[in-house]
């Protein structure tokens, strides 16, 4: 008898796992307790051992695919066998987004389907296909018939889909599989109705920070005007409204006001970058002098001088050139990164330039205007390789801190990253950034140097995976080759990685490398 | 005597409570439904279907005769008959209320024919004929309906004086027919008696036709009423009817108050309706009430906790699909609560999302913001119409009488309302209807291609004329 062969539970605590190779080829026999594949799950590679001898008939769950415990992941059975009708009843979920893709169909037909397709359990996931927009479905109460019928009509496709597209991405350096992406159009706004997106256009409010009550989360007029209520009577700096100041012996109790709809942004961008992405530091101190010489060189002929950002940008793009592997982003499920534009990286350094007039940490981004295509929603977190390098740097302003982004770095010169950092920051200061100059940088760069920081840490700025801290250029007594001592320009560097994307050694490789090539930036045209 | 135990108890099988009954059953509860009369209620049985079939019929012998003539027959009315056309109306009532039956069955929903009593919160005596019976329900659900409301002077008698369900069961047409009320059912039945030839007069005490209704939408239908020889006092006191033998003496004061009287074969009272909770045990309960009418809350629940009401009862809008809304929502939320299933999207049914219509010709339909409404309440609006009679379709079938109107907001473009009158009003509302709940704006709807010819391109072109550039007029 032909069966399903479904993922099972190889440790206490898996939920899913992650099918990394097959041990085995479809139509091969194999005994109880041979290898079948190797599982990938929340903590190891296990194998996954066959329960009982038979030979595999179809592989259900492709290598670099993941399942639910439970989900079917193969057929096994004698050879030769017709397993065609285990396959009814395969495929996706009801009240997944499969589900919600496939237009309603009359409740007739389901309850003719019933039958067959109850007496097949009914796969908890959709084989291969990743449902896109999960969260959106809604779930809604039907007559237990149809669920059960929904996939059974569907199971050809979805089985087709699964062994008919192998992992084709472009992978990273050091050769992880990346998940595949779905592929959908990024999402320029949150489900929302019309009238909200022109109310919300008009009152200059960021539909993506409004939570929707509508239909399915769907951002509506109500919620845009409660939004704006809870905007009014914003006081960015306490004391500076019309108020009469109290004596200040009595001024006991805290001031208590609005944030402004950009300190909430940055409460929420950093918030939940800080707390999902598990961050990791490097530190390195380089000597700044043969970067100052350079600067000064090419300084001397020009009416108007390169900044020092500029030569920063440009060594920071070469090394990711070079290092394509932190040029990268942990998408999670769910994770309002693909949505919500906001700030990243405010340095945990923050207390030593706490004032809200002078924050000089990072800004503003998010993936929805990515150069590269992004995932508007996913299942499953997936590592998205970006293909261009846009490099994002943190200006202060006094409401709060934006990072405008120069994007592909790597194919400019540095004059030309100059001229635009200078008018990007122009725009800024004057607040007329538009989104997609401050949104979707896969790098940051953050200078707390000219506030006389010496060094310090800041956090990651999504959709990016790593940010660099750049301290103050100060004068150090630094042991020479020779163990003779001498005072010398020095820089300290701080690298913010996201773990999950970024091993220990991969970013320390990156920023003894970026190290290097400011050091010594001849090296960054060879 | 031992109670039968249930989820979910509806009182009342009409619009309101077979809907929340289906509903309910939809979402696992074991559900039954009481019922003293036909399921269906008035809507099916005594109202909205059996007065369509009417309406349908009136048309058809109206237009028929006029276009014959138009056409140079020589149309001989001898031999006429309205019973086949009333019969027709019964039919489609009857079958109607036997689908319902049908669907209450398919459902699983228990119909339980008698008279009920709320005996406590949870607890309903039903006399049934063969005796009482007692139901326990975890949620019960009131949908008892309304009757026509009496006035005094105006007693119902059913042969002289009669109610819209005398009008309605009537099996022949009086000659000249008196009509107390140009609300949507006195309109309705003046359109219908006028097309089959009686002679009709209508008297309202408001000074405009179809009060309720948008006033130029009103002042359209009375210049078409009157076209066709309706008779119409608005603003006229009626005081009291006398049945005078065959006849019945109707006696009025005018809106200059001057008295007169009428003389007529019959006389239709339709000044509304009166709610039907007289004996079901409210007062025990001491469930909260104001004029009769039953006071709702979240999820329309009584102020006694898991007692709930929609429908004519309660002081939404007494409309059929108003009341089968709100049975729903009432049904989602008692699933939620014993069953977990989700929880109704709307808390209480959205009254300014609620059309309304009347079927008569030209037929009217309405809903949100009214432009008096808008003005009194001092909400910031703006108004654009569009006549029927630059639209090709309405014009090519001589229906070039009607408009569309729309409320909106004259900044955000947002659709505040909406009224039409003309040809298909009660169909092509919905247009502006969806827009309008979806917050899509006038922009938008203007935007929609719509196919021509179409008498749905009348709201395109308003929506167009909201932004100044509407093509044909």
């Amino acid at each position: 008898m032909a069966e399903l062969l479904r993922m099972i539970a190889l440790s206490p605590t898996m939920s899913e796992g992650r099918i990394s190779k097959w041990k085995i080829n479809e139509g091969t026999e194999f005994s109880s307790g041979d290898v079948l594949c190797e599982v990938e799950t929340d903590k190891a590679s296990m194998d996954y051992e066959a329960p009982q001898s038979a030979s595999l008939l179809k592989i259900l769950l492709q290598a670099g695919e993941t399942a639910n415990v439970g989900d079917p992941i193969a057929v096994i059975g004698q050879k030769g066998e017709d397993y065609a009708p285990l396959l009814k009843g395969v495929g996706p979920e009801e009240g997944s987004a499969g589900r919600a893709q496939e237009p309603e169909r009359p409740a007739e037909d389901a309850k003719q389907e019933a039958p067959s397709a109850a007496t097949q359990p009914v796969a908890a996931k959709p084989v291969g296909k990743q449902p896109i927009e999960a969260g959106e479905s809604q779930r809604s109460p039907k007559s237990a018939a149809e669920p059960a019928a929904q996939p059974a009509q569907r199971s050809p496709t979805p089985i087709a889909e699964a062994t008919a597209q192998p992992l084709q991405q472009p992978a990273a350096k050091d050769a992880k599989s990346l998940p595949r992406k779905t592929p959908q159009a990024p999402a320029r706004f949150p489900p929302s109705s019309p009238l909200a997106r022109k109310l919300a256009l008009e009152k200059g409010i960021d539909i993506r920070l409004v939570p929707g009550s509508g239909p399915g989360g769907r951002v509506i007029e109500h919620d845009i005007l409660e939004f704006e209520k809870g905007m009014k009577g914003t006081v960015l700096f306490p004391g500076a409204g019309t108020a009469e100041p109290a004596p200040s012996e009595l001024r006991r109790e805290p001031a208590i006001t609005q944030p402004s709809m950009k300190r909430l942004v940055i409460a929420r961008r950093l918030s939940e970058s800080f707390f999902t992405a598990p961050h990791y530091y490097l530190k390195k101190k380089i000597r700044a002098e043969a970067l100052l010489a350079l600067r000064a060189t090419a300084n001397a002929a020009r009416p108007t001088k390169l900044s020092f950002n500029a030569f920063l940008v440009k060594i920071v793009a070469e090394a990711l050139v070079r290092h394509p592997e932190i040029n990268v982003y942990w998408r999670t499920p769910g994770a309002t990164g693909a949505g919500i534009a906001g700030v990243g990286a405010a340095g945990a350094a923050a207390p030593g330039a706490a004032k809200e007039t002078a924050v000089g940490t990072t800004a503003v981004s998010s993936s929805t205007v990515a150069s590269s295509s992004t995932v508007a929603s996913v299942s499953h977190p997936v590592l998205e390789q970006r293909h261009s390098i846009d490099i994002g740097l943190a200006v202060a302003l006094s409401d709060g801190l934006i990072t405008p982004v120069v994007r592909d770095c790597n194919l400019k010169s540095v004059s030309e990253i100059d001229a635009e950092l200078v008018q990007l920051i122009e725009k800024a200061r004057a607040g007329r950034l538009a989104p997609e100059e401050y949104e979707g940088a896969g790098f940051t760069i953050s200078s707390l140097g000219s506030f006389g920081i010496d060094e310090f840490t800041a956090i990651i700025n999504p959709p990016g995976s790593a940010i660099l801290a750049v301290g103050a250029i100060v004068k150090e007594p630094v042991v020479d080759e020779g163990d003779t001592i001498s005072v010398a320009q020095t820089i300290s560097l701080t690298l913010g990685c996201d773990h999950r994307s970024i091993d220990g050694a991969v970013g320390a490789v990156f920023l003894a490398d970026l190290a290097m090539m400011l050091e010594n930036p001849a090296m960054a045209l060879v | 005597m031992e109670a039968k135990q249930y989820d979910f108890v509806v009182i009342g099988a009409g619009p309101g409570g077979y809907v929340a009954a289906i509903r309910a059953a939809q979402l696992g509860l074991a559900t039954a439904v009481v019922e003293k009369n036909l399921v269906g209620g008035v809507c099916l049985n005594i109202g909205c279907i059996p007065s369509k079939s009417l309406i349908h019929s009136a048309r058809l012998f109206a237009e028929g005769k006029k276009l014959l003539e138009k056409c140079g027959a020589k149309v001989d009315l001898g031999g006429f008959d309205y019973a086949p056309a009333w019969r027709a109306s019964r039919l489609a009532a009857e079958r109607l209320s036997k689908g319902v039956n049908y669907l209450l069955k398919k459902n699983g929903v228990e119909l339980i024919q008698g008279t009920a009593t709320l005996s406590g919160a949870n607890s309903i005596d039903v006399e049934t004929a063969n005796g009482p019976l007692q139901l326990k329900a975890k949620a019960v659900l009131l949908a008892t309906g309304s009757r026509p409301r009496l006035i005094p002077g105006f007693e119902f008698d059913e042969k002289r004086i009669l109610s819209s369900t005398g009008m309605l069961m009537s099996e022949t047409l009086p000659k000249r027919l008196f009509i107390l009320g140009a609300g949507a059912i006195g309109m309705e039945f003046a359109y219908v008696m006028n097309a089959f030839g009686v002679e009709v007069t209508v008297a309202e005490l408001l000074p405009r036709v179809l009060p309720l209704e948008d006033e130029e939408a009103s002042k359209i239908v009375e210049k078409e009423f009157r076209a066709r020889g309706v008779a119409i006092y608005t603003g006229a006191k009626a005081s009291g009817a006398e049945v005078a033998g065959d006849h019945v003496v109707i006696h009025l004061s005018d809106a200059q108050g001057s008295p007169l009287e009428i003389e007529a074969d019959a006389a239709l009272v339709s000044v509304g309706r009166t709610t039907d909770i007289d004996g079901l045990g409210l007062e025990k309960l001491g469930m909260r009430t104001e004029r009769g009418y039953i006071i709702t809350g979240e999820y329309h629940e009584t102020s006694c906790a898991g007692i709930y009401a929609v429908g004519d009862i309660t002081t939404y809008p007494q409309l059929a699909h108003a009341a089968s809304k709100a049975g729903e929502i009432v049904a989602e939320r008692v699933a939620h609560l014993l069953k977990g299933t989700p929880n109704p999207r709307d808390h209480v049914l959205d009254r300014l999302h609620v059309p309304s219509a009347v079927y008569c010709e030209p037929e009217v339909a309405s809903f949100g913001l009214s432009e008096a409404s808008a003005k009194e309440k001092a909400i910031p609006h703006a108004v654009a119409r569009f006549p029927y009679r630059g639209n090709g379709r309405a014009v090519a079938e001589e229906a070039a009488e009607g408009q569309v109107k729309i409320v909106f907001d004259p900044d955000t473009k947002a659709i505040l309302g909406a009224s039409i009158v003309g040809e298909s009003a009660a169909d092509t509302i919905h247009e502006i209807l969806l827009a309008s709940k979806a917050e899509l704006t006038v922009e938008d709807v203007a935007e929609l291609v719509h196919a021509h010819p179409t008498v749905s391109e009348t709201i395109m072109e308003a929506s167009k004329a909201a932004l100044g550039h509407a093509i044909h007029i």
